[in-house]
């Protein structure tokens, strides 16, 4: 394979491959596999441009699974850093999104275990007292509260799945991947959890 | 599946706008009651946390410049890692081995798989797992099925008992 330099960095594979095609894509055009091609390759702009692809919903994601405001953007930062540093263990049977989604899962299950070894009075009685704080979300309307609040009270794996298939629209193969449990055992929990909030908006 | 199945499975789809309802479908919501109520939760929770705190252009900034100063990991797996998972897909193939000997046929002679025959895998030592494997491999006179003697549809028949 040939490579071309561009600038002192970027180091473009040079052949009639899918490694070269996906340098003849623009940026936003690009799949995430494409850009994890090139960040690969040492193109830093690919990395910021999968940051800025997956942050809002990371951030969104997060939120509703029970981070609070201040905890969301460190947890998604961090979860970046750590994808982009193990990138070599990825190897896309999921694909990037899955990958990012299930290493920031696991950063705020860590984050709300040591929480919970810091809190010495239980909040409210339930078992999934997280740092959420849904009434205190300013300008949330009615019903967005009530559902916070709700979403905090399902079980932590029931709620982690009920996000990624109805706020993200992640298939339950990719929740199934990103969660560690199976695609039959995502969608029971899903609907456990429909049945469960529906109530809380009509 | 039913109609309203059908529009349970769309519907995160559609809330996330990567698609949209045909006029039948929305038909079907305004008139049932069950779907429209799911349907609503589903656009809410879609919009729920809407604006996080996040400037992607700053985190961006901030993640590359750690990144600078940590190297990449390279994934080594460890002499244990790797004998753990070998351990794994031995018991595997050993239970799936097992399965496939009370694999139902319609043959008279042969039952349904007993209970508590995987959960018995796990008390096994690898060494024992290897000598079960080897036996059932050995094994060419029970008349039992071996992998190879079954056709499509007991294969799809022994993943689905699996999968339940």
């Amino acid at each position: 394979m040939v490579k071309v330099f561009i600038g002192n960095e970027l180091s473009v594979p040079f052949n009639n491959g899918p490694e070269f095609a996906s340098y003849l894509r623009p940026m936003t055009d690009a799949s995430d596999e494409d850009l994890v091609v090139r960040f690969l390759a040492g193109d830093q702009i690919a990395a910021d441009e999968l940051v800025r692809r997956h942050s809002m919903p990371l951030g969104r994601y997060l939120r509703a699974s029970g981070a609070g405001s201040a905890e969301v953007e460190d947890l998604a930062q961090e979860a970046f850093f750590k994808a982009f540093r193990a990138i070599d263990s990825w190897r896309g049977e999921a694909s990037f999104r899955t990958w990012l989604f299930r290493i920031a899962t696991n950063l705020h299950r860590d984050a709300y275990r040591r929480e919970r070894r810091q809190v010495t009075v239980p909040i409210d009685g339930h078992d999934a007292a997280d740092s959420a704080d849904p009434e205190g979300e300013a300008g949330a309307n009615e019903i967005e509260a009530r559902l916070m609040a709700e979403l905090a009270r399902l079980p932590r794996l029931q709620r982690e799945v009920f996000l990624l298939r109805a706020q993200q629209g992640l298939e339950y193969g990719a929740i199934s991947e990103a969660l560690g449990t199976t695609p039959g055992a995502a969608r029971v929990h899903y609907h456990n959890a429909v049945k469960r909030l529906k109530e809380y908006v009509q | 599946m039913t109609h309203c199945e059908r529009l349970s499975e769309r519907m995160p789809a559609v809330g996330n706008g990567q698609a949209a309802w045909s006029a039948e479908e929305l038909a079907h919501l305004a008139q049932c009651a069950d779907c429209a109520a799911e349907w609503r939760l589903v656009r809410a929770v879609a919009g729920l946390g809407a604006q996080p705190a996040i400037d992607p252009a700053a985190m961006s900034a901030r993640v590359l410049t750690r990144l600078a100063s940590a190297p990449r990991e390279i994934p080594v797996v460890s002499l244990a890692a790797r004998r753990r998972r070998w351990v794994w897909s031995l018991a595997a193939a050993a239970a799936l081995l097992l399965a496939v000997q009370f694999v139902p046929t319609g043959r008279s002679d042969r039952g349904a798989r007993p209970a508590g025959v995987l959960s018995e895998l796990d008390d096994l030592a690898s060494s024992e797992l290897e000598t079960v494997l080897a036996e059932l491999s050995a094994d060419e006179t029970t008349g039992d099925q071996r992998l190879d003697d079954l056709s499509t549809d007991e294969l799809e028949q022994v993943l689905q008992d699996w999968e339940s």
